[in-house]
């Protein structure tokens, strides 16, 4: 990998990066919760849905995390780096509606104390609706990034590049 | 300017103002000025035409507590009160006429209590609130709930609850039908309630309260020559002969039984055939409410499993 492949990003130690910070919010945060949640709420706080729901978060976060090493692995202007910021944000999206049930969150605790019972139900359409936009917003970023550097890309690369046998170029066009 | 640099500044600009937008009804109440805070509470203005003397004595003492500067206001009349005078004042007020009373403090500001109570021949009215400064208020859902359960879950009667903005904050009424409540304490069930709050449209939270446990009353279903009777008995239901759905009811002069009547067919039956666009409408004493659907359905299968036990 070139010099200036590198300032296009790119590389096993940009993948490994990118997999750790997603692993951050996958595992490690969900892991610190679970650890210490119950602590902290005490006896009379049933956390039992909680921590399914972080056991849950991890166990297919896994896979995001896997899945952010090519987002890092691969330069921006490469094919590879396009489809796998697409792959990873479709996985994130069934991630959110599997784990996070679309921000319904119904029966999310309850708290029984002398007796008596408190439920909790929390609904977090909007802010969950937020959060999506901004992970749009992202791919959006990625596919400027893509644009940009796509020219550069395929001439650092050459045509002995494997992505190169797919590209014609048109009248000084690259597609 | 390169393509991603400009998707990337359309993006943060895209967030910021999302956040701006949905931060700032919340930012403005906690730094509002006017010296007020966040309160549960309604203003103390009083509708009197379902208010009896006992009920105003009983509101205006709620809103006075121990203070000695406050004065009832009703039409042009403003008398000093306090907790001692309240039933005196309260008397006075209902004598005058007037539509409405408000309780004020020694600068004229309208005072703000926990609750108002109302309460007619039908139904059982509470009115409450939270106060909010700023333009919280505009942008926050707030309500409360309250309902009957029974231990077993099968049986769940809502009663219906509105809530509004006032300009100052949020009011929220409960109405509770006496004949409902009467039922359910019949059948054994819980009261139960909840506090469901949202704000603009980012989360809501539902709170259920556990149930708090009424006293079980007596009831006794029969049938005899095609006439179907309920009675409840212990119930405490305000002296009155009324109507729900074709059914007749009575309740005795201390109020202690309530006897609910139908012919052509079970009690249940003829309720659900008074039915009008599935909610049922009851009628004494001059007064008259409609219970929401849900209610009224589930009021019904409350009867039909009394009348089977």
């Amino acid at each position: 990998m070139s010099g200036k492949e590198k300032g296009r990003g790119g590389g096993i130690g940009r993948g490994i990066l990118a997999s750790f910070v997603s692993a951050l919010g996958m595992i490690v945060v969900p892991m610190v919760l679970v650890t210490y949640l119950p602590e902290v709420a005490g006896e009379s706080v049933d956390l039992s849905a909680v921590t399914e729901l972080l056991h849950r978060w991890m166990m297919t976060g896994a896979v995001l995390v896997v899945l952010a090493f090519p987002t890092g692995y691969f330069p921006r202007g490469s094919r590879g780096r396009i489809a796998s910021v697409v792959l990873q944000f479709v996985a994130w999206l069934a991630w959110f509606a599997y784990v996070l049930n679309m921000g319904d969150l119904t029966g999310i605790v309850s708290i029984v104390s002398e007796g008596s019972e408190i439920s909790v139900d929390i609904v977090l359409k909007g802010i969950m609706l937020m959060w999506v936009l901004s992970r749009a917003l992202k791919v959006l970023v990625a596919f400027g990034d893509h644009h940009d550097n796509r020219r550069g890309f395929l001439e650092e690369r050459g045509p002995a590049d494997e992505e190169q046998r797919d590209d014609i170029r048109i009248g000084g066009r690259f597609d | 300017m390169k393509m991603g640099t400009l998707f990337r500044i359309l993006r943060v600009l895209v967030m910021v103002a999302l956040v701006v937008a949905v931060a700032y009804p919340a930012a403005s109440t906690l730094t509002a000025t006017d010296g007020s805070d966040i309160a549960v509470g309604i203003d103390a203005t009083y509708d009197l035409g379902m208010m009896d003397a006992d009920t105003l004595g009983d509101n205006i003492r709620n809103a006075v507590g121990d203070r000695t500067d406050c004065s009832v206001t009703y039409g042009q009349v403003t008398v000093p009160v306090t907790d001692r005078s309240a039933d005196t004042v309260a008397a006075a007020v209902m004598s005058s006429g007037a539509e409405t009373a408000s309780v004020v403090g020694p600068d004229g500001e309208v005072v703000v209590q926990p609750s108002i109570s109302y309460s007619d021949t039908v139904v059982q009215r509470i009115a409450s609130g939270v106060v909010m400064p700023g333009d919280l208020h505009g942008s926050m859902e707030f309500a409360m709930t309250v309902g009957f359960e029974s231990a077993d879950g099968g049986i769940r009667m809502d009663c219906e609850a509105v809530s509004e903005s006032n300009g100052k904050g949020i009011v929220y009424t409960v109405t509770v039908p006496h004949i409902v409540m009467a039922v359910a304490q019949a059948y054994g069930c819980d009261m139960v309630s909840g506090i469901h709050a949202g704000y603009m449209g980012l989360f809501e939270v539902d709170v259920g309260m556990g149930g708090e446990t009424l006293e079980k009353l007596d009831f006794h279903y029969s049938e005899v020559a095609g006439v179907c009777t309920l009675v409840v008995t212990g119930c405490g239901v305000p002296e009155s002969v009324g109507t729900i759905g074709g059914a007749l009811f009575t309740s005795s002069p201390l109020g202690d039984v309530l006897t609910i009547t139908a012919t052509g067919g079970s009690l249940s039956e003829v309720l659900t055939g008074g039915m009008d666009d599935g909610r049922l409408t009851v009628t004494a004493g001059g007064d008259s409410y409609t219970m929401p659907a849900d209610l009224s359905a589930a009021f019904v299968d409350t009867i039909s499993l009394m009348e089977a036990a």
